[in-house]
């Protein structure tokens, strides 16, 4: 085995031109956890894609057992290594040579000790550039090779420090179990079939070579015959066949092809002596089969010598006398006419006088033995059902099987074509799927749709797929159908999907979209009968409808992919027209027609499509919240950690928000179109950071930045004094001062029952004259870090941290009725991210406490502001106290975000140079997760202290009115109690006389 | 009345100054029919900014002139410019209440009603519920006379025959006294 390296001096080193080491300058592509004593060899193998003068700038390290990163362990020595070259290296030598045939490049290298369950990292300059595993695990991890390998697909990474699983094969545990070598392993170490190339097409290779020559005993029974050994037909016309006569060095007759052959078929050229049986197989006859045995032939094309046989020049005999057929895995031919020529080499000697194997190259039925056993079309084989069987796994894994099928789809991007049963091959058995994903690990020569083929490999379970790896090109017999399963979700059962799997279906009901949160990163969207929602905002949580809810949620879905395996792919191909910020796919928007087959990939169902599916945008965006308008229009808005970094240009990355300045102005620009969309008096935000009210403060910079949009100074924040609470986020409120006035201080409860301190504010509203309270929260999040006790997971759907929201909520409420100054105002209203869905305990505990879930009561239940998990609901709320409850109008969520692709949002990671510009718009949309809630009020002017006969001022008239009344002994409201000495009486009149509005009481 | 004045002066000798509020009745016997006038008196008064009372008596027995929406229309009264003052019906009788800027310091008349019986037998007027406050919202201590009563007498309604036999047996006296029939 060749490798190489170089060894050279500091001085050559120091003259060589030093590439910068990108990501891309070493891949890794295999892991291997050998078989032999000791576990041996434990090697890695890398793949060099560009010259690297000084490998010294790269090393390798292992993470043992899920322990974090160990970092750079070994460091490579300073050689040279050129493009295209494989390094081995391995914690030994001894084992690794044994297994394998050859030397390690590196031996003895502990970072590489490993036991298959242990993560490689690479690295270049100090910085990570691939990695197979993950670094960090607590328990045994799905990738884990013991006793087996992982090698790299062609076509991918490098990585970098992030672990893709889909660009690994894997042998699967103890594959290598009782094996001694590589080269008679049942499932071999692949080494060095790695590559990667470039974006370009495959160049279509013309493989036309000679593949028999007869040269009869007595009479003139000669042909030669051609065989096109590539994928696709051969224009003949380009080429010759030459015959050089007895030793000449110059061409004696030279025939000039025409038409063309098909791939896999064969052209002969016979002698016109030749008996019948021969003249029946010619396609052409030409005296260039003058031939006697010691006579040289060459196949150009072009003039460019593509093959030959025997040596030009040399007039001994070499062929007299035999049929011979060229051995079967030559493609290529020989280009050198001139060396010395045996045809033991490549050709088999079928005897004197054989003629019956003209006309066809290996691969036809004729009576020999096939060399591959892959037997003829028509032959037995083992139904896919059997293959399958009825459960995840099949009956028959890792062995090699034989299947007779009709191609329903290839897929050059998944290296690998579906085939399904011709429906007479069909089992009656619903649980046993009729399909199968065949996988040849490459890109070009797949079999066409609608071709009955016949495929020898081995049963393989990929990550519980089922698959059959393909051992040799399949062969054609001819044109066949299959009709598509109509599929309806949900699927009955939990196996229903897996009778399914690798079978061509197409569903007849309208899918509607429910989940697009992998869109940008694989390219893929969940698909269901209808929305579905999450079952706790409809349900009680631990409900019986809640747990049957859960189940049927489950059932209802099936991924659409795109059939491109990797992630970040270059171009989203759904919505129809790729996906852009101006073109997108929302959930609730909707599939109306889809056939494709079923695969099985990421613990998923899929269907990679074979038509492209139509997509409808049945939930298409709002240009601005629709409800009905009342007096006073308040929102509600998680902004999705908006941190301006220093307020100066710096200060980027930010702890939680935007990463650099450009990522800011993004998000900036969108939260100003939003806010101005809304058009709101008052707005509750969530998730600003928490650095005050200075001049470089986020919520300051915000407002500048609405008002500037606007043209004028219109919104101003409530100042709450400082930084609200100790967390990195806070709530804040903005209001627009041409319509409401503040009433008294903010106010914040600091009570350390909440993570992120309520923020109450009273206003006054320039055109209804009337007050109400606002309180702006965001309650404790459903992440389980850190819970204990009671806050821990309870298994009831509620998440992590239940009781703390409980506790909020009963905290906030108690504030809001006791506080002196909040419980004067009885219009109350909450609002925010309370972090529960609509019927969990939280909302049920504000529920207790008088306030009203208007969302319940004006949107119902198909209300939601948030997605997770392909599931809707609402953590954002707006609850009234009772007194304000009739003096809504109306509300609505304004679905801007929750449905979108958060793809699209102003992050700049896992984009092309094009998709960062394309996924991104400064409009409203995405602007965070969390759709915003808007209010619409009909606020009561607010009453007037001593307003007797309800004309909003105090005379005469309202002081007779109580007076009347006193002595009549009339029911007199304690509103009138006006000493507050918790009795209605004269005395209440004194005090009334001295609210009047006029001297002497006069009426106006 | 004075003589009922100078009595309660000497029972409530030691309180000789105390507010108080006096009832009297110009006529104790009268007939179905007839009127009488109540007088409610305030005396001694000090600093009353606001008061309310109740003057209870048997409202089906007394007609009053009223508004016909419970308002009664007062005879006489000092009380007519205040900010606020009126009797009002209130299911026991009257209701009376007051307030205004002045606060009243003295004797006041409060009130005279004129109220006419419409039915025979024996009723009280009295006073209750007394509220006084002055101007720094303190309650003021008021003594409330004792009620007063009338007596209403049935008007004899004879036969025709016996009414006959009285003019005749009439006809030869020379003493007749004519009775108004009001």
């Amino acid at each position: 085995m060749k490798t190489k390296l170089t060894v050279l001096s500091a001085a050559i080193l120091a003259s060589m031109h030093s590439l910068p080491v990108a990501a891309n300058n070493l891949i890794l592509t295999g892991v291997i956890d050998g078989p032999l004593t000791g576990g041996v060899p434990k090697a890695i193998e890398i793949f060099v894609p560009q010259d690297i003068a000084d490998l010294s700038r790269c090393g390798v390290g292992s993470a043992n057992n899920g322990g974090g990163t160990d970092g750079q362990e070994y460091t490579f020595p300073a050689v040279a290594v050129s493009a295209g070259t494989f390094l081995y290296v391995a914690s030994e030598s001894t084992g690794f040579t044994n297994f394998f045939g050859f030397a390690p490049d590196f031996a003895n290298v502990s970072a590489v000790n490993v036991n298959g369950d242990d993560a490689i990292e690479l690295f270049c300059d100090g910085a990570v550039v691939d990695t197979f595993g993950e670094i960090s695990w607590a328990s045994s991890p799905s990738w884990a090779h013991t006793d087996g390998w992982v090698y790299r697909v062609s076509d991918t990474g490098a990585d970098g420090s992030e672990f893709v699983p889909s660009n690994w094969e894997f042998s699967g545990k103890d594959a290598l179990d009782g094996q001694t070598d590589n080269a008679s392993a049942v499932i071999p170490f692949p080494s060095k079939t790695f590559t990667i190339g470039t974006v370009d097409p495959e160049p279509v290779v013309e493989r036309l070579i000679f593949s028999e020559y007869v040269e009869g005993a007595g009479g003139n029974n000669k042909a030669i015959e051609l065989y096109n050994a590539g994928t696709s037909a051969i224009d003949l016309s380009s080429y010759q066949v030459l015959l050089y006569i007895n030793g000449s060095t110059t061409a004696g007759t030279t025939l000039s092809l025409s038409g063309s052959l098909e791939a896999g078929q064969t052209y002969v050229i016979a002698n016109s002596g030749s008996i019948q049986e021969i003249l029946d197989k010619a396609n052409i006859t030409s005296g260039v089969t003058n031939f006697n045995g010691n006579d040289v032939l060459e196949l150009r094309k072009d003039g460019e010598l593509v093959d030959s046989f025997g040596q030009v020049g040399n007039g001994a005999d070499f062929a007299k006398d035999v049929s011979l057929v060229r051995n079967q895995g030559i493609i290529t031919g020989d280009t050198d006419s001139s060396n010395a020529f045996s045809y033991s080499d490549e050709w088999t000697n079928l005897g004197t006088n054989v003629f019956s194997d003209l006309g066809r190259h290996h691969g036809d039925d004729s009576g020999e033995p096939p060399v591959s056993g892959l037997g003829q079309c028509g032959d037995s084989a083992t139904l896919i059902s059997a293959i399958q069987g009825e459960g995840d796994a099949s009956p028959l894994l890792n062995q090699s099987a034989i299947v007779e099928a009709v191609v329903t789809a290839s897929f050059p991007n998944l290296r690998g074509y579906f085939v399904q049963e011709e429906a007479a091959d069909q089992d009656a058995n619903g649980n046993t799927s009729e399909g199968l994903f065949v996988y040849t690990n490459s890109s070009t020569g797949l079999p066409v749709e609608g071709t009955l083929v016949r495929v020898m490999g081995n049963v393989a379970e990929f990550y519980n797929k089922t698959q059959l790896a393909q051992s040799e090109a399949a062969l054609d017999c001819g044109a066949a159908a299959v009709s598509p399963a109509v599929v309806s979700l949900p699927f009955a059962n939990a196996s229903s999907a897996e009778a399914l799997e690798g079978m061509l279906v197409t569903f007849e009901q309208n899918l509607t979209v429910t989940d697009n949160y992998n869109l940008g990163r694989y390219g893929e969207v969940t698909l269901s009968n209808g929305r579905v929602y999450i079952p706790t905002n409809l349900h009680l949580p631990g409900s019986a409808e809640a747990q049957a809810l859960a189940a049927q949620n489950t059932l209802n879905r099936i991924l659409l992919d795109d059939g491109v395996s990797g992630q970040n792919p270059v171009n989203v191909i759904y919505p129809t027209g790729g996906l852009s910020a101006s073109n997108t796919l929302r959930t609730g928007d909707m599939v109306t027609s889809l056939t494709g087959v079923v695969d099985y990939n990421f613990n998923e169902y899929r269907v990679v499509p074979t038509q492209a599916p139509t997509f409808v945008q049945a939930n298409a965006r709002t240009a601005a919240p629709e409800l009905a308008q009342g007096n006073l229009k308040i929102a509600s808005l998680n902004v999705l950690n908006f941190f301006n970094g220093d307020g100066q240009g710096g200060g980027f990355p930010t702890a939680r928000g935007a990463d650099t300045a450009q990522e800011y102005t993004r998000q900036l620009d969108k939260l100003v179109s939003a806010l101005v969309a809304m058009d709101a008096d008052i707005i509750g935000l969530m998730e600003i950071e928490n650095d005050g009210y200075g001049g470089n403060s986020a919520i300051a910079q915000l407002v500048a930045a609405v008002n500037a949009r606007l043209g004028e100074a219109r919104y101003a924040f409530v100042n709450a004094g400082g930084p609200i609470g100790t967390d990195a986020i806070a709530v804040g409120m903005l209001y627009d001062t041409t319509s409401v006035e503040l009433v008294g201080n903010a106010l914040i409860n600091t009570d350390a029952v909440f993570s992120r301190p309520p923020l109450a504010q009273r206003f006054l509203g320039k055109d209804s004259l009337g007050e109400l309270t606002v309180a702006v929260n965001h309650f404790k999040s459903k992440g389980c870090g850190g819970a204990s006790g009671a806050d821990q997971d309870q298994n009831d759907g509620q998440g992590c941290y239940n009781a703390s929201r409980v506790a909020q909520a009963q905290t906030l409420t108690a504030w809001l009725q006791s506080e002196p100054s909040l419980s004067k105002d009885k219009d109350q209203l909450i609002i925010g991210d309370l972090n529960a869905y609509a019927k969990e305990d939280p909302i049920m505990a504000l529920g207790s406490a008088g306030f009203t879930n208007l969302i319940s009561e004006f949107v119902g239940a198909t209300g939601y502001s948030y997605v997770f998990g392909g599931q809707a609901g609402y953590l954002d709320h707006a609850l009234a106290s009772s007194n304000l409850l009739a003096q809504v109008l109306d509300v609505t969520e304004w679905h801007i975000n929750a449905d979108e692709p958060r793809i699209l949002d102003y992050n700049t990671e896992f984009k092309s140079a094009t998709q960062v510009n394309d996924f991104y718009a400064p409009d409203a949309y995405r602007v965070s997760d969390h759709d915003p809630v808007i209010i619409s009020l009909q606020l009561n002017r607010e009453p007037v202290r001593g307003d007797w006969d309800g004309d909003y001022d105090v005379d005469r008239n309202d002081v007779n009115g109580l007076i009347r009344a006193i002595a009549k002994k009339e029911q007199i409201d304690m509103a009138f109690d006006l000493n507050e000495d918790g009795i209605v009486n004269v005395k209440d009149a004194q005090v009334m006389m001295s609210l009047c509005n006029l001297n002497g009481c006069r009426v106006l | 009345m004075k003589k009922f004045i100078a009595l309660c002066a000497l029972v409530l000798g030691f309180n000789a100054n105390a507010a108080l509020i006096n009832l009297s009745l110009d006529n104790i016997d009268v007939n179905v029919g007839d009127e009488v006038t109540l007088t409610i008196e305030a005396t001694g008064l000090v600093d009353i900014a606001s008061f309310q009372f109740d003057l209870l008596f048997d409202a089906s027995m007394f007609s009053y002139a009223n508004d016909g929406m419970g308002n009664a229309f007062l005879d006489s009264s000092d009380l007519f410019g205040a900010l606020s003052f009126g009797a009002f019906d209130n299911g026991t009788g009257l209701g009376f209440g007051f307030v205004d800027f002045m606060p009243l310091t003295g004797d006041v008349l409060v009130a005279s009603i004129k109220f006419t019986a419409l039915a025979a037998g024996s009723f009280d007027f009295g006073l209750a519920n007394a509220l006084f406050s002055n101007s720094s919202f303190e309650d003021v201590a008021v003594d409330l006379a004792q009620s007063v009563s009338v007596r209403a007498n049935a008007n004899a309604v004879p036969e025709p025959a016996a009414w006959a036999l009285m003019l005749l047996a009439l006809a030869g006296l020379t003493v007749a006294r004519r009775k108004q029939v009001k």
